[in-house]
């Protein structure tokens, strides 16, 4: 059954009826992931050989030790199809590619015409924020949160990552939707389990079609002031940043956490990673796009 | 007793260590926790790896780097101490 949910290519997905598997919960947990106010937000177990990931009030999914087959079991008929759509796309679908040796980093990522750059950052920090200010002003939008990297191995970009495609939406929160909207926006509901409202691809925003170079990897952090400030980061701790904001089913599976960890340190090899200062006022997002497209980018400029 | 010049090291079976540029960064499996080292750092711990002793890696960083010897005594016994503590290296006897 698909519930005519739009389902990504690469790992099996099969849909259970609503109810059909609650029988987990009292097992240990191994792992939980919360949010910034202290609220679960997805809890990990290991069941039967399989990986469980519960969001509460939402479903179970399980997937496979290879990442190649996920369940998912909705908990009740009214859990809606866009929440479930999103989880899996943003959430379970990074965690089994981490099982398949892939590497995909909490990131949104944009593209010029002379290559992609994508911004990590925790939740609230303003990834979502700035890519649809990008968006909005032109750029091509790759992902909101879950930036898979795709290796020169896998593309006809020699010495390049790359960036590849994730869902075509971006999530903000209230205050920056605001900021954001213009009268070509079209606003989809929020999500049951977010308080964020997506943008979607319409006239005003432009999702990319393809996979694109990767120029540079941005760590945002909140400015203390009014100043943008852009660093390289030296190498060692591109590595620990990579790892801090990527997608691993299991940190406590030696063996997928060192095979992390190369793809870490690989993905550090192609890719320069810098650390981006971004103040919280809108009014500089477009000081924010100028600092990143010369400096990442080396565009130019008539007065630089 | 042994004098800490001529002590032995091993690396943890635990650790990964990879070189990215000039920099190595180490990853300990068994905590998942992940230290940085720069060049000198990263060479010593490429000797350490070895099986040299201190002396032996003090004489071969003070060979390939610009460095004064008393700042280099002092950064090395504070790698080593740091290394020891996070127990990435383990002391060991040389043997016969």
């Amino acid at each position: 059954m698909t519930h005519g949910l739009e389902v990504p290519v690469g790992p099996q997905v099969r849909w259970h009826a609503a109810g059909a598997q609650t029988s987990l919960h009292a097992l240990p947990a191994f792992r939980d992931w919360r949010m910034p106010d202290g609220t679960l937000w997805a809890r990990f177990r290991r069941h039967a050989g399989l990986h469980w990931v519960e969001f509460p009030e939402f479903a179970d999914f399980s997937v496979s030790p290879d990442g190649a087959e996920i369940d998912v079991y909705p908990f009740a008929p009214s859990v809606g199809q866009a929440d479930l759509t999103h989880l899996l796309w943003n959430q379970i679908l990074p965690l089994a590619q981490s099982l398949q040796g892939e590497l995909v980093v909490h990131a949104s990522a944009v593209s010029w015409s002379n290559g992609a750059v994508a911004f990590a950052a925790p939740s609230g920090t303003g990834k979502s924020t700035l890519a649809a200010y990008l968006g909005l002003q032109g750029a091509r939008v790759h992902c909101d949160d879950g930036l898979h990297v795709l290796w020169p191995e896998q593309s006809p970009a020699p010495q390049q990552a790359q960036v590849g495609l994730g869902h075509r939406s971006i999530r903000l929160w209230e205050d920056s939707r605001q900021q954001m909207a213009n009268g070509s926006s079209v606003w989809a509901s929020p999500l049951g389990y977010t308080s964020k409202a997506r943008l979607l691809s319409q006239d005003g925003l432009h999702f990319a079609d393809g996979p694109e170079p990767l120029r540079g990897l941005c760590v945002l952090t909140p400015a203390a002031t009014d100043e943008i400030r852009l660093q390289r980061i030296s190498p060692a701790d591109a590595v620990k940043e990579v790892v801090a904001h990527s997608f691993v089913m299991d940190p406590f599976d030696s063996g997928l956490l060192g095979r992390h960890f190369d793809l870490a340190v690989k993905f550090v090899t192609l890719c320069l990673v810098w650390r981006l200062e971004v103040p919280r006022n809108y009014d500089l997002l477009a000081d924010v796009e100028r600092v990143v497209r010369r400096d990442v980018l080396g565009e130019r400029y008539a007065n630089d | 007793m042994q004098t800490i010049d001529v002590q032995l090291w091993r690396v943890s079976p635990e650790v990964m260590a990879r070189r990215v540029g000039e920099d190595a960064v180490l990853l300990d499996l068994a905590t998942g926790t992940y230290f940085g080292l720069n060049q000198v750092g990263a060479l010593a711990w490429d000797l350490l790896e070895q099986g040299l002793n201190l002396c032996d890696i003090r004489a071969t960083v003070l060979q390939r780097f610009d460095v004064q010897a008393e700042q280099l005594d002092a950064d090395l016994a504070v790698l080593i101490a740091d290394l020891e503590r996070h127990g990435l290296i383990q002391e060991h006897a040389p043997d016969n």
